[in-house]
C-alpha cells in the first residue's frame, strides 16, 4: 500500500503519522513540512492508494493540499483530511472530488494509541469511506466513526480543557504547574492540560478553538487571550518542561 | 457518644497556627469528613470528629475503624498502627469539644447559611490562633468567612474523594485569608502525605473548574449525535483518561456532577463556557443518577 502524506511547516502530525504508517510496512511518500517540493512526490501520487493531508493551522496550506491531492491522486483513491480545525464537509466542499474526501482526527501523544477518529463529509461516498477505513486498518489503527464537525471528538475536548486551564492561569487562580498537577492528581488526567497543549502545539490548539468558535458561533469557544499570545510568540504554557520531551515526533 | 479527649502534648501553636502535634477537629462525619479524620489520625494527630447526631458520629468512626482494620488485614500496615490511629479519634456532638483544636476542617452539607452559622459558632469556641478550614467544593471561602470576626484565620482545604487515597488537596486563599494561614495548612497537608496546590478563591477552584469541558463537550457531542456514550468514553480512554466522561459521571453521581456544573456556571455569572447541558438536567429529573441508582448513562444491574 502506498500513501501520500502532506504536512505543514509548524505541525508534527504528518511526520508522526508517516512514522506510524511506515512502521506498519506502508510505502509512505509526500512532504511532512512543505509541499514546495511537489515535483519530488507528485509522480508517486498517481499510483497511490490514498492521500492524507494534515494541515491544521493554515487554511491556505490546507486548501492547496486538498487541491493538489485531488488533482494528483488516481480516481477512487480517498482523500483523507485532518479535521482538527475544519469539518470534513467544509474541506470537501472546496474540491471537485468531494465524494472521495474523508475526515480524520488523531491527537498526540500517538504512542500506544489504538484508535483513529474518522468522519464522513456530507458528500463522502460509501466506497471512499470503505477505502479510508482500509488505510487505517493497514496502519494498525482501529477506525472509530464519529459525526463530522470541526475538531471531531478528542481534539475538541482536549482543546477546551487546555483553554480552561489557560484561563485559570490567566486569571491567577493558580500557577501553571499547580494547574497541571491538580488535574493529574485530583482527577487522574493522563497529563496536565497545559503540558498537553504544548505537546499538541499552541497554534494547533488555537486553530481548533477558532474553528469551533466559527462553526458554533458561540463565546464558549473563545480562546484565552493568554493562549493566543503565547501561540503568536511561539512560546509555551509550561516553559519549565523540556520542549524535546514535548516534541517527540519522528521525521518522514 | 462524646468521647473524652486527652489534651494533645504541646498544642502551643506558633504565630502561624497549628503544628504537627495539634488537635484536629473535623465537622461532619459523612464520607468526606470521616476520610479527612482518618488522614489526620493516621498522621499522628488527635482528632475530634463532630456531627449533629450520635448516629452520624458512630457511623463515621465505625467506618474509619473498619477501613483501617481492613488495611491491616490486607497487610498495608500493622494492626497496632491501625488501632493506634483509631484510638486517636474521639467523636462528639458537643461543639465545645472542638475548643482545643488548632485546625478545624468543616465538611458539612453545602449550604451557605448552615456553614456561616457553623463557622460563627466554631470561632467562638477555639483560640484566636486556630485555623478554620472549609472542605467546600462549590461555595466561596469569601462567603463563608465574610461575617466572621477573624476571616484571616479561614481558608479552603479541599480534599478529593476518597480522602485517604487521593493525593491532591487544594488550599484556597480567600480575599481576606492571611497568607501565613494558607502556608501553615500547606505544610500540614505535606506532613499528611498529601500534595497541596494553592489556589485563589474562584468558582470551582482548580479541578472542579478546569474539568468542566471534559463533561460539557462530551455532553454536547452526545447531544449533536456525533457518537454514543460508549464510543465517546472509548475514545477518551484511548487518549489515556482512566475513565471516559460518561462512565465517570455515572461514578460521581450525575446529580452531583450537575450540581458542580451549575455552581461553577452561576459563580462565573453565566459565562457560556460553563453552561450545563439539558441532557444533564433530564438525567437528574428522570432519576437516573448513575451507579448509585443502578442506571445512568449505562445500566448497572446490581446497584451498590
Amino acid at each position: 500500500m502506498r500513501i501520500i502524506i502532506l504536512g505543514e511547516p509548524t505541525g508534527d502530525l504528518a511526520a508522526g503519522l508517516a512514522a506510524r504508517l511506515s512502521a506498519a510496512g506502508i510505502d509512505v511518500r509526500g512532504a511532512p513540512r512543505t509541499v514546495d517540493d511537489v515535483d519530488d512526490w507528485a509522480p508517486a501520487a498517481g499510483r497511490a492508494d490514498a492521500g492524507i493531508e494534515c494541515a491544521v493551522v493554515d487554511g491556505a496550506v490546507k486548501a492547496r493540499h486538498v487541491a493538489l491531492l485531488d488533482r494528483l491522486l488516481p480516481p477512487g483513491a480517498p482523500l483523507i483530511t485532518c479535521c482538527h480545525a475544519a469539518s470534513a464537509t467544509l474541506t470537501a466542499s472546496s474540491v471537485d472530488g468531494a465524494a472521495r474526501v474523508v475526515g480524520f482526527a488523531w491527537l498526540p501523544p500517538w504512542e500506544g494509541r489504538a484508535t483513529v477518529e474518522l468522519a464522513r463529509a456530507v458528500q463522502t461516498s460509501d466506497t471512499a469511506a470503505a477505502a479510508a477505513e482500509a488505510v487505517w486498518r493497514a496502519a494498525g489503527l482501529e477506525p472509530v466513526w464519529v459525526g463530522d464537525s470541526a475538531g471531531l471528538v478528542l481534539p475538541r475536548i482536549v482543546a477546551c480543557l487546555a483553554n480552561e486551564a489557560a484561563f485559570a492561569v490567566q486569571d491567577q487562580t493558580a500557577g501553571a504547574e499547580d494547574v497541571d498537577r491538580a488535574m493529574m492528581l485530583g482527577t487522574r488526567y493522563p497529563r496536565g492540560p497545559l503540558a498537553w497543549a504544548d505537546l499538541i502545539g499552541l497554534d494547533h490548539v488555537l486553530a481548533t478553538l477558532d474553528a469551533l468558535a466559527a462553526e458554533h458561533g458561540e463565546d464558549r469557544y473563545r480562546a484565552a487571550p493568554l493562549l493566543r499570545r503565547l501561540a503568536a510568540a511561539g512560546s509555551r504554557l509550561r516553559p519549565d518542561l523540556d520542549p524535546a520531551a514535548a516534541a517527540g515526533a519522528s521525521r518522514l | 457518644m462524646s468521647a473524652p479527649l486527652p489534651a494533645a502534648p504541646g498544642t502551643g501553636a506558633a504565630a502561624s497556627g497549628p503544628t504537627a502535634d495539634a488537635v484536629i477537629g473535623v465537622v461532619g462525619a459523612g464520607t468526606m469528613g470521616a476520610g479527612i479524620a482518618q488522614v489526620a489520625a493516621w498522621s499522628g494527630h488527635r482528632v475530634v470528629l463532630f456531627d449533629i447526631a450520635p448516629d452520624f458520629v458512630a457511623r463515621g468512626t465505625a467506618g474509619i475503624a473498619r477501613l483501617l482494620r481492613r488495611g491491616a488485614e490486607k497487610g498495608r500496615h500493622t494492626p497496632d498502627a491501625a488501632e493506634a490511629a483509631i484510638a486517636r479519634i474521639g467523636g462528639t456532638v458537643a461543639l465545645d469539644d472542638l475548643g482545643p483544636c488548632g485546625l478545624i476542617i468543616e465538611a458539612a452539607p453545602e449550604r451557605l447559611d448552615l456553614k456561616r452559622d457553623l463557622f460563627a459558632r466554631l470561632e467562638a469556641v477555639v483560640d484566636a490562633e486556630a485555623i478554620l478550614a472549609t472542605n467546600t467544593s462549590t461555595l466561596s471561602v469569601a462567603s463563608i468567612a465574610g461575617g466572621l470576626a477573624r476571616p484571616e484565620r479561614v481558608c479552603g482545604l479541599h480534599f478529593f474523594n476518597p480522602a485517604p487515597l487521593m493525593p491532591l488537596v487544594e488550599v484556597i486563599r480567600g480575599p481576606r485569608t492571611d497568607p501565613a494561614v494558607a502556608a501553615t495548612v500547606v505544610g500540614l497537608a505535606r506532613l499528611w502525605g498529601k500534595t497541596p496546590v494553592e489556589a485563589q478563591d474562584r468558582p470551582g477552584f482548580i479541578v472542579n473548574r478546569v474539568a468542566r469541558p471534559f463533561y460539557g463537550e462530551a455532553l454536547r457531542l452526545l447531544g449533536e449525535g456525533a457518537a454514543d456514550v460508549a464510543t465517546l468514553d472509548r475514545l477518551a480512554r484511548d487518549a489515556g483518561f482512566p475513565m471516559g466522561p460518561f462512565e465517570l459521571m455515572d461514578l460521581i453521581g450525575i446529580d452531583v456532577n450537575y450540581a458542580a456544573a451549575c455552581s461553577v456556571y452561576e459563580g462565573f455569572f453565566h459565562d457560556p463556557r460553563f453552561r450545563p447541558h439539558p441532557i444533564q438536567r433530564a438525567m437528574v429529573e428522570s432519576g437516573r443518577l448513575g451507579r448509585k441508582t443502578g442506571h445512568g448513562y449505562y445500566a448497572y444491574p446490581d446497584p451498590s
